[in-house]
């Protein structure tokens, strides 16, 4: 690499272009957790069937969403 | 004058004592040894809802490996006020940016832009709610199960690990409840060992309510199912 683009390239460095690209890894790892919520609640609303099921997988499912929204806020606005 | 006769006799001869030799029981007995099923629907009153820690006949919750004639006898769960610790750190965590915004302009000295704020206030109520919902997710699936035929232990310890297992009535041995600890005598609660013969599982019904109540029942349905 031409040593004058990594000069650049550390001029232009921001932390805060740093910073988004931490909280996108951190919030795709959140999303991966949140489906392995979203999927043990489902097999567990398998073993044990209740009224509060359905609350149950609606609160997992919300959970989910609300992690994937935020990620695409992150990406579009930071 | 004592009366040295008294005309009128009278039997002083005790009846013999007829015992129940007949093989057939007496109403008690067979009242006793009915199958739960057959109980009178007063007994069977529902007490708590599915979302108690100590339900009596829950009315609506069946289990995966339930059979058609199995019931639902007792759902326990543990003690709500065990949920303290996990309710209190959520609570800290709540309000933890109300504090964070007064006193970050002390030890923080650059500013932070706002989309940057917002994104970070997203991500920090996020994770409060997962806190609160993955540990009403470990209290609410963490039960046992008390039928007409066995005790089935549901234990859900994290999003990774979970053991469920079951034992027949007429297995188990010796029921133990060990009360410890001040917050358990005031607000009643405490852990039951239940040993079972052979190769079946002990269990460990942690921090159940109302321990006193749960091990007559127990007791009961062992003895029931025995006599069957």
């Amino acid at each position: 690499m031409n040593p004058e683009k990594i000069t650049d390239l550390y001029n232009n460095f921001s932390p805060w272009l740093a910073a988004k690209v931490f909280i996108l890894l951190f919030l795709i790892f959140y999303i991966f957790f949140a489906l392995i919520v979203n999927r043990q609640a489902s097999l567990m609303n398998h073993i044990l069937e209740a009224k509060f099921s359905p609350i149950v997988k609606l609160l997992s499912i919300i959970h989910l969403l609300a992690i994937i929204s935020i990620f695409i806020i992150a990406l579009l606005f930071l | 004058m004592p009366d040295i006769y008294n005309g009128t006799k009278t039997n002083t001869k005790e009846k013999p004592e007829i015992k129940n030799i007949n093989p057939v029981k007496n109403e008690e007995q067979v009242k006793n040894s009915e199958p739960l099923t057959a109980k009178t629907k007063e007994d069977k009153e529902p007490i708590g809802d599915f979302l108690s820690s100590f339900s009596f006949y829950p009315r609506g919750v069946h289990f995966e490996t339930q059979d058609e004639k199995e019931e639902i006898v007792m759902l326990l769960r543990r003690h709500i006020v065990t949920n303290f610790l996990w309710i209190f750190i959520a609570f800290i965590m709540a309000v933890f940016p109300i504090f964070f915004s007064i006193s970050s302009k002390f030890f923080i000295p650059f500013h932070i832009p706002v989309n940057f704020q917002i994104v970070f206030l997203l991500i920090w109520y996020t994770l409060v709610f997962s806190v609160i919902f993955i540990n009403f997710l470990v209290w609410y699936f963490n039960v046992y199960i008390l039928t007409n035929k066995r005790i089935v232990d549901v234990d859900f310890y994290n999003l990774v690990y979970k053991k469920i297992s079951s034992a027949q009535l007429n297995k188990v041995q010796d029921v133990t409840i060990k009360s410890y600890g001040l917050l358990r005598i005031i607000f009643d609660f405490a852990d039951i060992f239940i040993q079972t013969a052979g190769t079946e599982p002990n269990f460990d019904f942690v921090a159940v309510p109302k321990p006193d109540v749960v091990a007559r029942k127990i007791n009961e349905l062992v003895e029931r199912n025995k006599n069957i």
